[in-house]
């Protein structure tokens, strides 16, 4: 089912906005990633779409139609909290059961189909024969899974994931990552994750949305973001990148360092600041000291002066100047206070 | 060298440490065993003085088995009914933020502090032939001052905060995700009451029936204000056993008492069955 949501705002107790008209459309079987920084207002989001907070602004519209006025168990999505939220007096099959059981009797399956649904559920999360024990007798991961198996159990077109895998190690994260992706596809589900995890966000997602400030900052997939990122959070979500200071004067972007060379850019005079991905750096003959360091993944490492690391392709390292060098920062992008002002 | 000296003074530390609590200990037992556990224990024996046989025979008195009786019908009115406005209002004040909330939390403690004996004598001034509502009851033939009615408004009031006090606490330390939760599960209110927020809260529930319904059995003030002692009547078991005693009949006196007693041992009992089980940590994991 596709999801709308137009010009979504939502103010707190005191008055501050939390989210400041964000419009947002995800189609039918997308797989969307929401990434941000910590108080971005991805929670927040999350939590409006599913009906646990109104929104002061704004609609949200699930197959096209409106759910502003539905509270949330009338909307029927799947939601994996944050910290879980497992019911701690329940066990664990009955945990996953309970989306079904309070289902109205005409809709509800059997018990026997019940127990062979959480049955399913349990050998889905690689959890067999853990459904009599109690969440609290679970590690953080198991929890996580029984929290992705409850939200599951009724089979919800959409799905709403708050950073499920926090607490998974790096081995299991990666598994079941790709494990959610196919059963996405399988089921033919909509799911909204929300991640700190860039490696996460670009392996499962078709598209990221990045948010900052309550807003969202920019939304597409992760090869347009790569290309023309709004802001420097951006930037930084998507891989490595070295940040240099300067400030454009007369056409001219003037790096801080002397080893750098000046950029030609169109944008007004003012303080500015260049990010670029160090294997987007060109190594040109300069003043500055060059150090090598340890090869790594393809990538011959050099540091330049005493803090920019640059990576050169393996194959090309025998053009890089051994006399002395400067950094060609033609590929970079530029932005002002943290908004991208221009690509250079 | 340093390590065995370290130890060495954590040994002497412990032993001193040890001592004091042993006297502590002594000391609690003492006070427990003077002030609370002697009473009782004289109750049982002053009710066993001239055997069993004679202690027995005291309870095939009519007025005495309408004492006790009236007392387990009330009981279980009252608590039956304290334990549902309770849990409504305990959870009214936890999950909703409303205006006059702070003052709504200090009445419900209110009859903890209000003398008994003044919150009996209100219900005469509402309800009794001189009061408020009084004449407009006779009329219709009502009776609820000197009868059964007005001796269970008197309990309700007195047991009103038990259930409330001790399960705010707990639901409000459980906060709102298990709730949430629930409700994006697909959840109504009375559901996720039901399933979720009681059940996260069982033990304080237990407890907090319990105590209803000791203070249930044992009021004495404000029932005595608004009963009568009409013996056979609107005589409680605390009432009566105070008529006996004045009586002179001390064995029938203690022996009433003594099953008062027994009852509120029992609670205790099943108090610290409930409380002693595996805690819920928050009703969240
Ligand atoms: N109940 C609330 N009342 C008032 N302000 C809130 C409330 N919940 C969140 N906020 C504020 O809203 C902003 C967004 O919070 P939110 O929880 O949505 O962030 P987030 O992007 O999920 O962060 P994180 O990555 O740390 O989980 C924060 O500034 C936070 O302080
Ligand atoms: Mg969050």
């Amino acid at each position: 089912m596709s999801v709308r949501l137009d010009a979504i705002s939502r103010r707190n107790a005191a008055g501050g906005l939390i989210l400041d008209d964000v419009s947002l459309e995800i189609e039918t079987g997308e797989f969307v990633a929401l990434v941000g920084p910590s108080g971005a207002g991805k929670t927040s989001l999350l939590r409006v779409i599913a009906g646990l907070d109104a929104q002061s602004g704004g609609t949200v519209e699930i197959d096209g139609r409106d759910m502003s006025a539905l509270p949330a168990r009338a909307r029927g999505l799947g939601f994996v909290f944050q910290n879980y939220a497992l019911f701690g007096h329940l066990s664990v099959a009955a945990n996953i059961a309970f989306g079904l059981r309070v289902l109205p009797r005409s809709l509800r399956p059997s018990r026997s189909e019940i127990a062979s649904r959480v049955d399913e559920l349990l050998d889905l999360m690689q959890l067999p024969g853990r459904g009599r024990d109690f969440p609290a007798q679970l590690s953080g991961g198991q929890r996580q899974r029984v929290a992705l198996a409850r939200a599951l159990a009724t089979r919800p077109p959409v799905l709403l994931l708050d950073e499920p895998f926090g607490a998974l190690d790096p081995m299991v994260r990666k598994s079941i990552r790709t494990w959610l992706r196919d059963l996405h596809d399988k089921l033919g589900l909509t799911t909204i994750l929300v991640t700190h995890d860039q490696q996460e966000a670009l392996e499962i997602a078709d598209r990221l949305a990045v948010m900052a400030d309550g807003q969202l900052v920019q939304a597409g997939a992760p090869d347009l973001l790569e290309a023309r990122p709004a802001t420097s959070f951006v930037m930084d979500f998507l891989g490595d990148t070295v940040r240099i200071e300067g400030a454009v004067r007369g056409g001219v972007f003037e790096p801080e360092p002397a080893f750098a060379l000046p950029v030609a850019v169109n944008v007004s005079d003012g303080p500015a600041t260049l990010m670029i991905r160090p294997h987007d750096i060109d190594l040109v003959t300069g003043p500055a000291v060059l150090t090598p360091l340890a090869t790594h993944g393809g990538f011959a490492r050099y540091r330049v002066g005493d803090a920019v690391t640059v990576h050169v392709p393996v194959h090309v390292a025998d053009r890089v100047p051994v006399t002395g060098a400067a950094l060609d920062l033609g590929r970079g992008h530029l932005f002002r206070s943290g908004k991208s002002i221009n690509t250079i | 060298m340093s390590r065995v000296d370290a130890a060495a003074g954590k040994g002497s530390l412990n032993t001193k440490d040890g001592v004091s609590r042993a006297v502590v200990a002594v000391l609690a037992w003492v006070l427990a065993l003077g002030l609370l556990v002697a009473p009782v224990v004289l109750v049982f024996a002053e009710a066993l003085r001239h055997g069993g046989a004679a202690a027995l025979a005291s309870f095939s008195d009519p007025d005495a088995w309408s004492a006790i009786r009236l007392t387990l019908v009330m009981t279980v009115l009252a608590v039956a009914i304290n334990t549902a406005f309770g849990i409504l209002a305990a959870w009214l004040v936890t999950k909703y933020r409303f205006s006059g909330r702070g003052v709504l939390l200090a009445m419900i403690e209110l009859p903890l502090s209000i003398s008994p004996v003044v919150a009996g004598l209100a219900w005469v001034l509402l309800f009794g032939l001189q009061g408020w509502f009084g004449p407009t009851l006779a009329r219709w033939h009502v009776d609820i001052v000197f009868a059964p009615p007005g001796i269970l408004l008197a309990t309700l009031f007195v047991t009103f905060p038990y259930v409330t006090r001790t399960l705010t606490p707990l639901l409000e330390a459980q906060g709102a995700q298990a709730e949430e939760a629930a409700s994006v599960l697909g959840a109504g209110m009375w559901s996720t009451l039901w399933r979720v927020t009681l059940p996260g809260a069982a033990s304080a529930l237990a407890s907090g029936v319990l105590l209803t319904t000791a203070r249930a059995l044992g009021e004495f003030g404000a029932v005595s204000v608004v009963s009568g002692h009409i013996p056979g009547l609107t005589e409680t078991m605390p009432l009566h056993i105070e008529t006996l005693y004045n009586g002179y009949q001390s064995v029938a006196a203690f022996s009433m008492a003594a099953l008062l007693a027994l009852f509120a041992i029992l609670i205790v009992a099943l108090r610290g069955l409930a409380g002693g089980r595996r805690p819920i940590e928050d009703g969240l994991a």
